[in-house]
């Protein structure tokens, strides 16, 4: 500032100066708007809140933009998580232990695990074996394919150290897994004990289990494969000590069949055989011949079974040779409807 | 005054509808807006009409209207830029006088107070006080003059003038100094 005046001043200076000017401007008169000029700016405020109601306001995107993207971020996680639950049911085990999605989450049942470790085929369903409902087939399909290997071999993994029957059966598929043909065969014997295992209760501990994703580590993996061979050959005496078993029911023949003691025997032995046992005659079917290998049933038809068809036959037999033609007729034609392309033993066949 | 009857307030409420609203607002600022624009606008009907324009864009701009600052800030903007649309168009002279670089508070010495022979409150020295202020008001160079009328008629701080006519804080400061100095020195011979 050049003016020595006003660069004297300082601030209460000019705000005394101020006030004083102020007071001397108020003075004057008040010129106002003329009243007509007041009424037309007035109603032309008016006409503008009428005539544009809407515009006037906020837009409703701009008002329910926030609530709107609140609730689609919600159905968003909702939907992502069952996604996740369905394609890795093992993540949500809290849920299947309170049932709220037993169907398609339950990893504990080891029939709903069983198509999973089975792989492709037992999708594919060979000639004489009973087909497999569509719906499950398809969900069987998509669990087989969305898994990847490594995780199937962690999941057996941790199922190993839970639940040591489903291991100790589960392990010689991944051992031998470079042996298609015995992979297969082996395979097929972790789907057939899918009925026992679901009928029986599922284990706790298994239930509440946690997802593993690491990498099997190198050591681990070699102590394992020596426990899986040990394994697999357990599993081979066993399947022939069963496919000697089952040769002998199948063989009865005409001649047989009036020897009652021996099969009336075999039933009392494997009547109240455990649900642990099963995996081992289900599994000689699976090595045997297509036409002694009836595949195991899907879990679901499997719980209304009235067991494998083995023990079925043996029973349709007994009440053939206990005289209830009425019932066995009943039961074979019910045995037919359950598995129609399986071949019946010559001791029903014959005298049918 | 409170939050649910400030200025902003209002003009929100008016968006939303509220016709009360906006009267509640024009009465509170018709008299000063009026006067701060006649008072530059020499010729009466035209700052009527300057007057009318400001409060139709206030109307047509209320949709869009977000409380960013004090709405009597952005009114009086708004009668700035209308007024200085007037200026370049029909008084080229005033409007000339706004781009003069006055930031250091110099001012072009054809500028200063009108000098006592000059104005016409030494030939009528019996009227009262206010007429003489207006009469110093009108002596005074065109953005002097804008600084005085905003702080008085649009109650704005020095912060708040050097917002509404785009210049620096302390350029409105020394715009606001000069007015309040020459306005005192001519007055200092009625009082």
């Amino acid at each position: 500032m050049n003016d020595p005046k006003l660069n004297s001043l300082d601030d209460s200076e000019f705000d005394r100066e101020l006030a004083v000017t102020s007071r001397a401007y108020k003075s004057a008169d008040g010129e106002l708007p003329p009243p007509a000029m007041d009424d037309a700016i007035r109603a032309a405020a008016r006409r503008a809140v009428k005539s544009q109601p809407h515009a006037m306001g906020k837009s409703w995107i701009v008002r329910y933009s926030a609530p709107l993207s609140a609730a689609a971020l919600v159905m968003l996680t909702v939907s992502i998580g069952f996604i996740a639950l369905d394609e890795r049911p093992e993540l949500a085990p809290a849920l299947v232990s309170e049932g709220v999605r037993p169907g398609v989450t339950a990893p504990a049942s080891t029939a709903m695990r069983a198509p999973e470790t089975a792989g492709p085929e037992v999708m594919q369903s060979p000639r004489g074996l009973p087909a497999v409902p569509t719906a499950e087939k398809k969900a069987m399909r998509e669990r087989s394919t969305n898994a990847p290997q490594d995780r199937l071999v962690e999941s057996r993994k941790t199922d190993s150290v839970s639940r040591p029957n489903e291991a100790a059966v589960a392990a010689p598929v991944a051992a031998l897994a470079k042996d298609a043909n015995i992979a297969s065969a082996l395979e097929r014997q972790v789907v057939a004990p899918a009925p026992a295992a679901a009928a029986a209760p599922a284990p706790a501990p298994v239930v509440k289990e946690a997802p593993v994703f690491v990498a099997d580590p190198a050591p681990v993996a070699a102590t394992r494969r020596e426990k899986l061979a040990e394994n697999t050959a357990l599993s081979k005496q066993e399947m022939s000590q069963e496919r000697q078993a089952i040769g002998s029911i199948a063989g009865a023949g005409p001649a047989a069949g009036n020897d009652a003691p021996r099969p009336a025997q075999k039933t009392a032995a494997q009547a109240p055989a455990p649900a642990t046992t099963a995996p081992a005659v289900a599994s000689s079917s699976a090595v045997a011949p297509p036409t002694y290998a009836p595949p195991a049933p899907p879990a679901s038809m499997a719980d209304k079974a009235d067991g494998p068809p083995e023990k079925w036959l043996k029973r349709i037999l007994e009440l053939k040779q206990a005289g209830k033609t009425r019932e066995f007729d009943e039961e074979l034609v019910k045995f037919r409807k359950r598995y129609p392309d399986y071949a019946l033993p010559a001791a029903l066949t014959a005298q049918k | 005054m409170t939050d649910e009857n400030s200025d902003e307030a209002l003009m929100l409420r008016y968006q939303t509808g509220d016709a009360a609203a906006f009267d509640e607002l024009y009465a509170r600022h018709r008299g000063g807006l009026y006067r701060f624009i006649t008072r530059q606008c020499r010729v009466r009907e035209r700052a009527e009409e300057i007057f009318q324009d400001v409060w139709m864009s206030l109307i047509q701009a209320a949709e869009r209207y977000r409380v960013e600052a004090q709405f009597r800030t952005w009114l009086y903007t708004m009668a700035h830029n209308k007024l200085m649309d007037y200026f370049r168009s029909n008084a080229r002279a005033e409007a000339v006088l706004y781009e003069v670089k006055d930031d250091d508070g110099e001012v072009a010495t054809n500028d200063g107070v009108a000098s006592r022979t000059q104005e016409p409150l030494v030939q009528a020295e019996s009227r009262q006080q206010g007429e003489a202020i207006i009469r110093l008001l009108t002596a005074l160079p065109a953005p002097q003059r804008e600084a005085f009328l905003l702080y008085e008629e649009g109650g704005l701080s020095v912060d708040e003038i050097a917002q509404a006519t785009g210049v620096s804080f302390e350029a409105a400061k020394s715009r606001l100094r000069y007015a309040v100095a020459k306005l005192r020195e001519g007055l200092a011979e009625y009082v």
